[in-house]
C-alpha cells in the first residue's frame, strides 16, 4: 500500500477538482464520505449548496482496486492501508484497563473516500416496522437502554426506496418485508450454490427463503456497470463500480454538480463553535500534517459510529467539558455491533463459492423477537462463503478436526475449499449504557488523537439470540444434506464492522444526542447522521438504514436552509 | 539427502517451477533475510506443512521465497522469533551428536520433530507463512505457477457467469434464464 499511497500523493494535486478556499465560509462541511456523508454530499450539492467533504483517508479510485488478498486483508489495505498507525484499545468492562489490539483492531472500517461502503458485503436489509418501536411492543427491558425511535417505518419508506433506486440495490420483495412503494431497480443477483443449498434446506424445514437484497447492480443502472461476479467482493473495492459504494454511486454526482469538494487526506481533529455556542467550522490536519480550518454555516458529522463519538469527545470546551453535544452524557454510549453466528458445511460436489458475491439467499423467518423464546432478539440467516478468500480460508475456514500440517491438512485444503458453505446468523444487539466508545487515556494515534477505546460485552439475550440462530443454521445444513457440519463457538463479540448507537436519535434530550432531524439537542448548527444515530441495532446490515437516514436528513437540512432555519 | 530420488521423479515439474521462482526474485537470486542454511531448514519445515506427494506442495510453490521476502518487509516483526525457532530446533538436534540441521533429517525424523514443535508460536508463524506463501498472489514470491490456487481449485479469472457450482446449475438452465436467477 505504500506504493499506492505514494502514487496517490503524486497525482492528487494534478487532478482538476472543485476546491473551495479555506478562508471561504461554505454552506456545509460534511465530516466523512461514507454511506452517510457521501449521500448527504450528493443531495446538498445537487440542491445548490456549497459543500466541502472532509475525509481523513485517501481518494482511492475504482481503477486502483485489485484482487491481492494479502495486501488487502493482511496488510490492511481495506482499512485504507494505515496498518499500525491507528491503534484501538479494547476491554469488556469499564473496571478493566483497555489493551491495544495488535493484529486486528476491534473496529473494522474503511479509511478512504467512500468509507466502509467500499469494502462492505453489501447486504441491504430494510428495517421491519417493528424495528422502530420494539420498546412499545415488548415493554422496557431492565438494565438496557431500549427505546423507540422518534420516527417510524412509514416516514422512512420513501427514503429506503430512494436508496434502492439512487444508490442501486438488486432484489425482489421477500415474504416478511414491510410494505414498499416501488420495486427494485434491478433483479436479484443470480443464485449461487450457497443460495441453492439454503433454499433446499429451508424448504424442507417449512421456512421461506428469498433473494437477498444486495447493494450490487445485477445489471447496468444509473450509468454504472453490472456485476461481473469476480469473487473479490466483501473486503475488496469493486473495480467495475457495480458494488454501490458512495465512491461510485454518490460522490461522482456530488462532484458533477460543481458545488462539492472532496477534501481527502484531511483529518478533522475538532469541531469549532463560536461565542454563542454554534458549530461554525472544523480544525483539521492536512496531508502534510499542518493544522487548517474550514468555516461553514452548518456542520454535518458522518464519520461512523466510532469516529463520530471520538471527535465529539475530543471537541471539548468550557461550554462542553464532556465533549461537544454531550450535555446528556450519552455521546459514545449504547454502542451496538449486531451479533454474528457461524455454522459451516461441506458438501459432496463443488459449490465454487469463491465466484461472485457473498450472499444470494436469506431467511427472515426468525427476524422478530418471540417472547416465548425467553429472550429479546431475532435476526436473519444467510448462506455465504466466509472466510472465502484463499489464505483466510486456509487459516480459519477448515473443519476443526483437520490437523494444522501434513498430508491430512493438504488433502483437506484441496478437497474442502470448493465444497464449503457458511450459514451466518445476523442478530440484534441490545443498547447498553456500559457499551461505549471513549477516548483512551494514554494511547495516541499517529495524528496525535487519543486512540478509540472500545468497552463492549454482549447482553445475555444477544448471546442467546446468536446461539438460537446458530442452531437453526445447523438444522438448515442438515436438512440440505451436508456431508460434514461444524460451528464456531458463540461468545461475546471482540470485533465489529457495524458501529451503531453512539449519538442516538430521540425526542428526549436526556436519553439521546440528536433529535428526529439529527440536530444535536444542545448545539445549533450541528447535525449528526451515520450509524451513531441508530436507536436500535436492527438485525444486521445497517448500511441500508443509515443511507435512508442520510437521504431523509438531507431533505430536512435543505428545507431548513431555505427557511433560514439552519 | 532423501530428496534425491524424489527429485528425480518430479524433475520436470520442479525444474519448471524453480525457474519461475527464480524469475520471481526481485533482486535476482540472493536471500534477503535468511542464510542459505536457514532457508533450507525453513523450507523443509514448510514442506512438511504442505508436503509434495502426488501433487506439488509448498516447495514447488516457492513458499520459501515468499517467506524470505516477507521477513524482510511486512512480516519483519516475525523475523527474530522465526530465526530463534530455527536455531532452537537445530540446537536440540545437535546436542546428542555433531551439528545436525532439520533439513538433513530423513522424512520420519522430520515428522517426529514437527510433532514436537507444532504447538509453539514459532510453528504458528511458519504455518502462517506457508499458507500465505502457498496461496497469495504470485507477485509476492510464492504460489509459483499458481500451484497453490490449482491445489484448492481456485481460479483467478477476473469475471464469471452463472452457473457457478453444482447446486445452482439447475437454476441457470432452461430457455427463459436471463441472468435473473430464481425470482
Amino acid at each position: 500500500m505504500s506504493e499506492l499511497k505514494n502514487h496517490l500523493a503524486k497525482v492528487a494535486d494534478k487532478i482538476d477538482r472543485k476546491r473551495y478556499s479555506k478562508r471561504e465560509e461554505v454552506d456545509f462541511v460534511i465530516i466523512g464520505s461514507g454511506a452517510a456523508g457521501g449521500t448527504i454530499a450528493r443531495e446538498l450539492s445537487q440542491a445548490g449548496h456549497s459543500v466541502v467533504v472532509m475525509e481523513q483517508g485517501p481518494y482511492i479510485k475504482m481503477q486502483d482496486f485489485d484482487h491481492d488478498e494479502y495486501n488487502t486483508i493482511y496488510n490492511q489495505d481495506w482499512f485504507g492501508g494505515w496498518k499500525g498507525e491507528y491503534p484501538q484499545t479494547f476491554r469488556r468492562h469499564e473496571s478493566q484497563k483497555a489493551e491495544v489490539m495488535d493484529f486486528l483492531p476491534p473496529l473494522l472500517y474503511g479509511r478512504m473516500v467512500g468509507g466502509s461502503s467500499v469494502h462492505m458485503t453489501a447486504n441491504y436489509w430494510r428495517f421491519h416496522e417493528s424495528d422502530f418501536n420494539e420498546r412499545s411492543i415488548l415493554g422496557p427491558i431492565a438494565g438496557t437502554g431500549l427505546e423507540d425511535w422518534p420516527i417510524s417505518y412509514e416516514e422512512m419508506e420513501p427514503y429506503y426506496t430512494k436508496v434502492d433506486w439512487d444508490v442501486g440495490v438488486s432484489g425482489a420483495p421477500g415474504p416478511f418485508d414491510a410494505y414498499r412503494s416501488r420495486g427494485y431497480p434491478t433483479p436479484p443477483m443470480p443464485i449461487k450454490s450457497s443460495g441453492a443449498i439454503l433454499e433446499a434446506g429451508a424448504r424442507k424445514l417449512g421456512l421461506h427463503p428469498h433473494p437477498a437484497p444486495m447493494a450490487i447492480l445485477s445489471k447496468p443502472h444509473n450509468g454504472r456497470a453490472g456485476c461481473v461476479h469476480c469473487g473479490f467482493c466483501m473486503l475488496f473495492g469493486c473495480e467495475v463500480g457495480a458494488k454501490s459504494s458512495t465512491l461510485v454511486a454518490m460522490i461522482p454526482e456530488a462532484e458533477a454538480s460543481g458545488n462539492c469538494e472532496i477534501r481527502a487526506d484531511s483529518t478533522v481533529i475538532r469541531i469549532t463553535t463560536n461565542t454563542s455556542g454554534r458549530a461554525d467550522g472544523v480544525l483539521y490536519l492536512d496531508r502534510d500534517g499542518n493544522e487548517q480550518t474550514q468555516k461553514a454555516r452548518a456542520i454535518i458529522l458522518s464519520a461512523n459510529g466510532a469516529e463520530t463519538a471520538r471527535l465529539l469527545l475530543m471537541s471539548t470546551s468550557n461550554q462542553f467539558p464532556d465533549g461537544l453535544a454531550n450535555s446528556s452524557g450519552n455521546v459514545g454510549k449504547y454502542l451496538m455491533f449486531n451479533g454474528l453466528s457461524y455454522a459451516y458445511g461441506v458438501f459432496d460436489e463443488p459449490l465454487n463459492e469463491y465466484k461472485s458475491i457473498q450472499v444470494t439467499r436469506v431467511i427472515h423467518d426468525f427476524y422478530e423477537t418471540d417472547p416465548k423464546r425467553g429472550f429479546y432478539g431475532g435476526g436473519g440467516i444467510d448462506a455465504r462463503f466466509f472466510p472465502g478468500s484463499p489464505i483466510l480460508y486456509a487459516q480459519l475456514g477448515m473443519p476443526p478436526d483437520v490437523p494444522q500440517w501434513g498430508k491430512a491438512f493438504k488433502d483437506a485444503l484441496g478437497h474442502n475449499y470448493t465444497r464449503t458453505v457458511a450459514m451466518n446468523g445476523h442478530t440484534t444487539s441490545l443498547p447498553l449504557a456500559s457499551n461505549t466508545i471513549s477516548l483512551d487515556p494514554t494511547i495516541k494515534d499517529v495524528d496525535g488523537r487519543p486512540a478509540i477505546r472500545v468497552t463492549y460485552n454482549d447482553h445475555t439475550d444477544d448471546i442467546s439470540t446468536m446461539r438460537f440462530l446458530q442452531d437453526r443454521s445447523v438444522e438448515l445444513l442438515e436438512a440440505a444434506g451436508a456431508r460434514k457440519i461444524w460451528k464456531t463457538p458463540v461468545g461475546p463479540s471482540t470485533i465489529a464492522a457495524h458501529l451503531l448507537g453512539t449519538a442516538r436519535m430521540g425526542n428526549d434530550p436526556r436519553t439521546s444526542v440528536v433529535d428526529r432531524y439529527h440536530r444535536a439537542h444542545d448545539v445549533p448548527g450541528l447535525f449528526i447522521c451515520d450509524g451513531s444515530s441508530m436507536v436500535t441495532s436492527g438485525r444486521g446490515q445497517p448500511t441500508m438504514t443509515i443511507q435512508a437516514l442520510a437521504f431523509r436528513v438531507s431533505e430536512h437540512i435543505a428545507s431548513f436552509a431555505r427557511n433560514g432555519d439552519l | 539427502m532423501l530428496g534425491g530420488s524424489w527429485i528425480a521423479m518430479y524433475m520436470p515439474a520442479i525444474l519448471a517451477t524453480t525457474e519461475l521462482a527464480c524469475q520471481a526474485q526481485i533482486d535476482g537470486g540472493d536471500w534477503v533475510s535468511l542464510t542459505a542454511a536457514q532457508a533450507e531448514d525453513l523450507e523443509a519445515i514448510m514442506a512438511q506443512i504442505i508436503p509434495s506427494d502426488d501433487s506439488p506442495g509448498a516447495r514447488e510453490a516457492g513458499v520459501i521465497r515468499f517467506a524470505d521476502l516477507a521477513l524482510d518487509s511486512f512480516l519483519a516483526r516475525m523475523k527474530p522469533a522465526v530465526l530463534e525457532g530455527l536455531a532452537d530446533i537445530n540446537t536440540r538436534l545437535s546436542s546428542a551428536r555433531t551439528s545436525v540441521r532439520f533439513s538433513e533429517l530423513n522424512n520420519a525424523d522430520q515428522i517426529a520433530q514437527m510433532h514436537q514443535i507444532d504447538r509453539t508460536p514459532f510453528f504458528g508463524a511458519v504455518q502462517f507463512m506457508t499458507i500465505a506463501g502457498f496461496l497469495s498472489h504470485p507477485k509476492h514470491g510464492g504460489n509459483q505457477s499458481e500451484i497453490g490456487w490449482q491445489h484448492i481449485g481456485f481460479n483467478d479469472q477476473h469475471a464469471w457467469q452463472p452457473p457457478f457450482g453444482y447446486y445452482d446449475r439447475p437454476y441457470h438452465e432452461g430457455p427463459d434464464q436471463e441472468g435473473g436467477g430464481d425470482e
